[in-house]
């Protein structure tokens, strides 16, 4: 290796293994699976503000990578997002525009505003082009009364009083359009918001496990999650267990993190030391204890 | 060959258990088919209570090795104290995420006991994904064998010894059904006043 | 990599682009299907208490312009079976024109049996997959439903141009596949033999009135046919309310307020 120290990083995004990569995927092997979030998330706007909802699936290609992943980001106290697409993009943009808004809040003095959030997400979305692949679905209660926003991951937005994006955006928006209407409650959205979810999970491949739901109102945010878990593994009937000694080992070794010490005084008052035990049982002189 | 993180071969789980941890790997190294070293661990010590599993291209794993040695000296003469497990999947992350379109060929998994002893174990995507599990990770060439066995032999509260018998049966048998694996395989378990490591004896082929 | 075909999570649902002959001109002198020109859009249908119900809109479009607004993709073949036709029309005509001759046959045969709509549709599939396995197939999703008059055991079935099969207690095909079988399901399943026509023709209505409002190759005007041990019989087109003022508070896509 040419430098063993990297270089101190620089913020932002480092493109110094572009070229290497690029040379790979010229030969064909390029072929990664990052987790995509696969992904059912909604956002409607009620009575008294904004219920958003998502499931809690992350997949990698067929496989089902987390089982119970968080897909409501926060963003500020009355402010969330949920995020579907490439689950490191959505993590990383939101947590980034989280940090951001902290900051802008401090510089105005002022409690944070959805649009705000909004405008940064959209700027750095569209600044790469839709290669940082988000596709988010953003929503809180400011001095500007309940907001509700898409942001797709080329940076285009859309207002809406109810929204569903992902894979499970279909099975879920069939819901919303005949289930949703003006002036909900808070029941009857947070039911609503719940049976869309469910249609993406029961019907759509990439959308699976849990209903997470957060509930945004003038001065208060409820975040629940795995409000409904319809897809809980039935109890195993047995025990699988191993019996100690089933698996053969060649080679064992003790790194024990305690320091024995032995102290010896000495000088005129030292004791006079007591004859030794016997000797203890362990491989290599150290004493081994059972913690099991 | 389709891919590259297929070349080298190589896999990793990590099952938690009952204040403790356990985390696992074989020990091939290769050049797609022809097996080139039968001792190559991808399970690093971080500090005394956390470790880090690499699976995926070899040469990234090398230099992400001292990547991570560099900043985690750099936080421990600045923080003055070790770092925390969950902190370094911070770390990990991160580090991964500012490779986005560029990334490192590699999927690592983390697993220990934070300072109060409290057992954690996380894995990540090659750009830096993080997944906080509550029972396993598993990542490497034969990580869709191992999701199988490890959902059928994970419990919840197992000791030291038994988490053990789990983990290594999980990724025994995983191993006997992924060509690019095996060759040997470490366990290490990892508890609040000792890491037992031992060498588990696997098909040679 | 997305190493299985057909596989996707994105938002853009797959549109089933069929790896048959690509759309140039062809020297062969037998041409092959390899694009639909005019084509209608998704069917549904349910299972009730007493017998199948099938809905589909009136119109044909013409890639993006809704070219024939008064066309009928559900029509019936004897007394006790429907079908119902998406994809290209003229493939279509061509189905009806076959399962016409199919029953004059069977008329004119005169022994007092008739077929049954699982009879029809055996017929049918193995004619779709055939045409499939000739790499030249019917660009149609069809439904069939109907119920037999010996037993009054009700039928629904799906049979598409890949010659897949299956049956269930509702069925889609199309936009209708994404946006009205979650609805279907949820409305129907576990409960088919307690639904009554009213309420099977209400739960018919909501779909067609959620794929007007997000398919865009959709119309608000549709049919809806339904079988019973009694016959069969197709509504006269007509229309659903629907309600568009949503978002009139809304003004623009981000900060504007006015």
């Amino acid at each position: 290796m040419t430098s063993v120290a990297p270089q101190k990083s620089k913020s932002g995004f480092d493109f110094s293994n572009y070229s290497r990569n690029h040379f790979l995927d010229g030969k064909g092997l390029g072929g990664f699976t990052a987790t995509s979030t696969g992904t059912t998330i909604v956002g409607l706007i009620y009575k008294d503000g904004i219920v958003l909802g998502a499931d809690t699936r992350a997949t990698e290609g067929p496989i089902v990578a987390d089982k119970n992943c968080e897909k409501i980001h926060y963003i500020s106290d009355n402010i969330r997002c949920c995020g579907a697409g490439t689950a490191a993009d959505t993590e990383f943009v939101t947590a980034l525009i989280s940090s951001n808004m902290q900051l802008h809040a401090l510089h105005t003095g002022r409690k944070p505003r959805v649009v705000t959030a909004m405008t940064m997400l959209k700027q750095r979305l569209f600044q790469y082009q839709g290669h940082i692949g988000a596709a988010l679905v953003l929503g809180g209660y400011d001095a500007t009364g309940p907001q509700l926003f898409t942001v797709a991951p080329h940076g285009s937005t859309d207002k809406l009083p109810y929204v569903t994006m992902g894979s499970g955006s279909l099975a879920a928006m069939a819901v919303f359009e005949s289930g949703w209407h003006k002036d909900m409650e808070q029941k009857e959205a947070v039911d609503l918001v719940v049976a869309a979810i469910s249609s993406g999970i029961f019907n759509d491949l990439g959308s699976g496990s849990n209903v997470d739901v957060c509930i945004i109102k003038k001065d208060s945010t409820e975040m629940l999650r795995n409000y409904v878990m319809p897809n809980e593994r039935a109890k195993k009937e047995q025990k699988y267990g191993f019996a100690k000694g089933t698996t053969r080992f060649t080679k064992e070794h003790i790194y024990s993190m305690i320091q024995k010490e032995d102290v010896f005084e000495v000088g005129s008052t030292a004791p006079t030391p007591a004859p030794l035990p016997a000797a203890a049982a362990g491989a290599g002189g150290e004493e081994t204890m059972d913690t099991s | 060959m389709s891919d590259i993180t297929t070349l080298n071969g190589g896999s990793c789980i990590a099952f938690k258990g009952k204040n403790c941890v356990a985390i696992a790997c074989d020990l091939r190294l290769g050049n797609q088919a022809l097996t080139v070293a039968c001792n190559r661990d991808k399970v690093f010590k971080i500090t005394d209570k956390t470790y880090l599993g690499m699976t995926g291209l070899a040469s990234d794993v090398d230099t992400l090795r001292s990547a991570f040695r560099y900043r985690l000296n750099m936080y421990r003469m600045k923080e003055e104290r070790e770092i925390e497990p969950e902190t370094f999947a911070h770390l990990v992350s991160s580090t991964l995420y500012e490779k986005r379109f560029g990334p490192y060929f590699i999927e690592p998994i983390i697993a220990g006991l934070n300072s109060n002893n409290e057992p954690f174990i996380a894995a990540a995507d090659l750009i830096g994904c993080l997944n906080f599990a509550k029972d396993f990770v598993v990542t490497g060439t034969a990580s869709d064998k191992l999701f199988g066995m490890a959902e059928g032999l994970w419990e919840p509260d197992l000791g030291p010894e038994e988490l053990f018998e789990s983990i290594s049966q999980a990724l025994l048998g995983a191993l006997e059904r992924d060509a690019l694996s095996g060759w040997g395989a470490i366990v290490r378990v990892i508890t609040p006043d000792k890491v037992i490591e031992r060498t588990l004896q696997s098909r040679q082929d | 990599m997305n190493y299985l075909p057909g596989q996707t999570w994105s938002s853009q649902p797959a549109q089933h682009h069929h790896q048959f002959a690509s759309a140039s001109y062809n020297t062969d002198p037998s041409a092959h299907t390899s694009q639909p020109i005019v084509t209608g859009t998704s069917v549904i249908a349910i299972r009730f208490k007493d017998g199948v119900m099938m809905a589909t809109d009136t119109l044909a479009s013409y890639g993006s312009l809704a070219r024939f607004m008064d066309i009928k993709r559900i029509e019936k073949v004897g007394e006790n079976t429907i079908l119902g036709a998406s994809g290209d029309m003229s493939d279509w005509q061509y189905v009806q024109h076959t399962l016409d001759k199919l029953m004059l046959r069977e008329q004119n045969e005169n022994d007092g049996h008739i077929l049954s709509p699982s009879q029809i549709y055996a017929y049918l599939a193995r004619v779709m997959y055939n045409r499939r396995s000739k790499m030249d197939p019917i660009w149609n999703s069809f439904v069939l439903a109907g119920v037999d008059p010996k037993d009054g055991s009700p039928f629904l079935g799906y049979v598409d141009l890949l010659g897949t099969t299956y049956s269930a207690s509702t069925i889609a095909t199309g936009f209708g596949l994404h946006l009205a079988q979650p609805l279907l399901r949820k409305a129907v399943e576990g409960r088919e033999d307690q639904i009554e026509e009213e309420e099977a023709k209400r739960i018919l209505e909501e779909c067609m009135k959620v794929l007007f409002y997000r398919d865009a190759r959709s119309l608000n005007r549709f049919v809806i046919a339904t079988v019973t041990k009694e016959g069969s019989k197709i509504s006269e087109p007509y229309s659903v309310p629907t309600s568009w003022g949503f978002a009139e508070m809304l003004r623009g896509y981000g900060p504007q307020t006015q």
